[in-house]
């Protein structure tokens, strides 16, 4: 386990500490930010204040806690407070024109013929799930991405989270149900025989 | 089981998060369900839709862009040596020192003029450049000032407006 010291005195030191940091565990906690925020701009705000606070407060881990544990519960905390705090992030609607000088433009979804298509349809699947995952409250989004977007076992989150084993249940129970309605349209093509 | 309970219980059922004996007894409820049976191809559906999203890669230069946010704090005593406030004993020390020098200067060219009026100027001078002649830092230019102000007074003039 890495142990990092409170204030390295070398800032050489520090700044290769720091990215050592970043490279272990950055692109997780972006892609659960951006899953979180919805965009790019908000996901690399947030993603960034994850790892000046983890930074700033490394010097207050025990030398016997799990940095790794420890990392994801100070990210899921600061998840779901900034959102909670910042309720209702924008997000575009599929359906909403778009404005432009000379008048509105209407969307045109396309047409799965062929692979661009596929490929801008597999876009437009990802976008409208995404909206469907805004549409929870954060705590439940949390759970829902932790574990069916990034794959973790319901004891991981519970640890992550803080929160008994049984409250992720309920929440993933409650999650999924609410994007099983949203998605139905999405769905169709691939459910079960 | 009841068919609330099932329900409940169908999202960890396909995660497999389930005890062996409740496995077992959704596994028979949904022999008897059509509903949960639907319900169950549903959530495998969202599941697995969850889990096809893409993974969005990290913008370039975040290492660097986050440091830059982190680094002032990585050096706290550079940042803040200069607008710390000092210790309150310090503050007052140095506000007696200030003090002090400000009007010692005052209160001793006050007694000086005071001596002089009262030995008369010549011998005032006289005494003080005999006590002063080995002293090599004595502020002769101080005495001259003295010397002057005493004899304009004798003449009757205020030596504050004759410096106008």
């Amino acid at each position: 386990m890495t142990r990092f010291q409170e204030r390295p005195a070398d800032s050489r030191d520090d700044r290769a500490r720091f990215d050592a940091l970043v490279a272990t565990y950055g692109r997780r906690v972006y892609a659960i930010a951006y899953r979180m925020c919805g965009n790019a701009f908000d996901a690399n705000d947030l993603a960034q204040e994850a790892f000046v606070r983890a930074w700033r407060s490394l010097g207050r881990l025990r030398p016997d806690a799990s940095l790794e544990g420890w990392f994801y519960r100070t990210v899921a905390n600061l998840f779901i407070d900034t959102l909670r705090r910042r309720r209702g992030v924008r997000m575009q609607s599929l359906d909403e024109p778009i404005a432009t000088a000379s008048g509105d433009l209407a969307r045109e979804l396309p047409d799965p013929s062929s692979d661009v298509e596929r490929a801008v349809l597999g876009a437009i699947a990802d976008r409208r799930v995404q909206q469907a995952l805004m549409s929870l409250a954060p705590e439940i989004r949390m759970v829902v991405v932790l574990a069916d977007v990034e794959g973790y076992a319901y004891e991981e989150i519970a640890a992550i989270m803080g929160i008994p084993v049984g409250t992720v249940k309920s929440r993933l129970h409650r999650a999924r149900a609410a994007l099983r309605e949203r998605l139905a349209p999405l769905r169709e093509g691939i459910e079960d025989p | 089981m009841n068919h609330a309970r099932a329900s409940r219980l169908l999202s960890a059922y396909i995660d497999e998060e389930l005890s062996p004996d409740e496995m077992a007894a959704i596994g028979g409820h949904l022999a008897d369900c059509p509903g949960c049976r639907a319900e169950i191809q549903e959530l495998r559906a969202t599941k697995r839709l969850l889990g096809s999203l893409g993974r969005p890669e990290m913008p370039p230069g975040f290492a660097a862009d986050t440091w830059s946010r982190v680094a002032p704090q990585a050096r706290p005593r550079l940042l803040w040596w200069p607008v710390r406030l000092p210790h309150p004993a310090t503050a007052i020390a140095v506000l007696v020192l200030v003090l002090a020098m400000v009007t010692a200067p005052a209160i001793r060219g006050h007694q000086v003029r005071l001596r002089a009026a009262e030995v008369g100027p010549d011998l005032f001078l006289q005494r003080t450049a005999r006590a002063q002649a080995g002293d090599p830092l004595a502020d002769r230019a101080f005495l001259g000032l003295v010397f002057t102000d005493a004899s304009l007074r004798l003449i009757g003039e205020d030596p504050r407006e004759a410096a106008r």
